[in-house]
């Protein structure tokens, strides 16, 4: 009797065990996936093949776009965000071709297609040692704007076993009573966001 | 006699894999052969939830301009125009929305897949729509002139489900399409080019009565 009582138990503690193994292994994506390098607004985050670091946010509720000597502008469901970085290039020339504005509960906004072919946006083209400036251009909903994460990756492809920026964007443009300030018009034809 | 009943339990024994697989395949035959449920059916405006998407169907039309929405018609074509309001309801900006609606053709009708446009400023083929944030669309498929579309057209909405991770790459999954509704809207025939009726401020879909949805184009 003993002895069975024995065995069974032996039995539950194998299945515990073996169940416990089985949740705490990695995934595939999880053990190959990127290697998140965090940083600040205002502060140069390194990774392996380029610096980066972001200025600026403003938040807009239409963009101006002059293409083909034709004035757009566009009109978004939500806001419009526009994330202005300094990028430089580490030990050869690369691009810049993804990147995401993550909010505060983890949605995910890719960067918004619908300027064609913007000035200073993505792909980007770095060059060593020679800082430029590059822009992101999000569509995103009001209540994902505090608290949200930029996330930029070089070329196409998520990164596997390499860096991916994870930027906290913490210093955003703030009103006198602490609301988001959020402007009517940004031009996205020049870097300083004025019309010409 | 008690060494024949030993190999009986000797049998079910070894055999107990397939018992349980015939089993369970006639359980799931007998199951199966019951009568299918109806399709829930919506009214337009009436938001329709499909997985990844939140469909609110708004109006239907053909048109044999030569362009609408920016998708080119040739001579001898039409296009179906079915117009709805698209929320992204997943964590990421997507564009799979393709396969979300299909009507119900007429027999021997095989359209390719239809263009999709985003309906505000400039119509934009194969937008990006990003999470919880509602956009009207136009759904445009481009068919033979020949092909005779009913009055009433039904529309099936599918749906993918949802699965945290895949077996293999542990990465999340939208899968197993299903029909999760059906909506039916007139359908009406636009001769002028159609421009405009899209949303132009921050509110592109609450406001928008479910009557003026219809009356458009016809």
């Amino acid at each position: 009797m003993k002895r069975r009582l024995a065995t069974l138990a032996l039995i539950v503690i194998a299945a515990v065990v073996l169940f416990a193994m089985q949740r705490s292994t990695l995934r595939y994506d999880e053990l190959t996936g990127a290697i998140p390098v965090r940083g600040r607004m205002h502060e140069a985050v390194s990774t392996r093949l380029f610096d980066i670091k972001v200025q600026q946010v403003q938040f807009a509720r239409k963009i101006a776009y002059r293409y083909l000597s034709k004035d757009q502008v566009f009109t978004t469901s939500g806001l419009w965000a526009v994330v202005t970085a300094t990028l430089t290039a580490r030990s050869e020339s690369m691009s810049i071709m993804r990147g995401y504005w993550d909010g505060p509960q983890g949605l995910r906004y890719e960067l918004s297609d619908r300027a064609v072919n913007p000035p200073d946006m993505p792909p980007i083209r770095l060059d060593p040692g020679l800082p430029r400036v590059g822009r992101f251009l999000f569509e995103i909903r009001p209540d994902q704007a505090g608290g949200a994460t930029l996330v930029v990756w070089p070329q196409g492809l998520p990164p596997r076993l390499d860096d991916e920026v994870h930027i906290a964007l913490d210093d955003l443009p703030r009103t006198a009573d602490g609301e988001l300030a959020v402007m009517d018009v940004v031009s996205i034809n020049r870097p300083d966001g004025a019309r010409r | 006699m008690s060494s024949a009943l030993g190999k009986l339990k000797t049998r079910i024994a070894t055999g107990v894999g397939s018992t349980v697989a015939v089993c369970t395949a006639t359980v799931y035959t007998i199951m199966g052969a019951g009568s299918v449920a109806p399709v829930a059916q919506y009214q337009a405006g009436a938001p329709i939830e499909a997985g990844r998407w939140q469909v609110v169907p708004h109006r239907a039309w053909v048109s044999t301009e030569k362009r609408v929405y920016g998708v080119r018609v040739k001579p001898g074509q039409q296009a179906l125009v079915i117009e709805v309001d698209l929320n992204n309801r997943s964590a990421s900006s997507s564009r799979i929305y393709d396969e979300t609606l299909r009507p119900k053709w007429p027999a021997g009708t095989k359209p390719q897949n239809p263009d999709v446009a985003l309906l505000r400023d400039d119509p934009k083929l194969i937008p990006l729509l990003h999470p919880g944030m509602p956009e009207r669309v136009a759904y445009v498929w481009v068919l033979p002139d020949s092909v005779t579309l009913p009055e009433k057209l039904p529309v099936d909405v599918i749906a993918q489900t949802y699965k945290r991770m895949d077996n293999l790459y542990g990465t999340p999954l939208w899968t197993n399409p299903k029909v999760v509704g059906q909506f039916t809207l007139p359908l009406g025939h636009a001769e002028a080019p159609v421009e405009g009726g899209t949303p132009t401020d921050g509110e592109p879909s609450a406001g928008m009565p479910a009557a003026s949805a219809t009356e458009r184009g016809s």
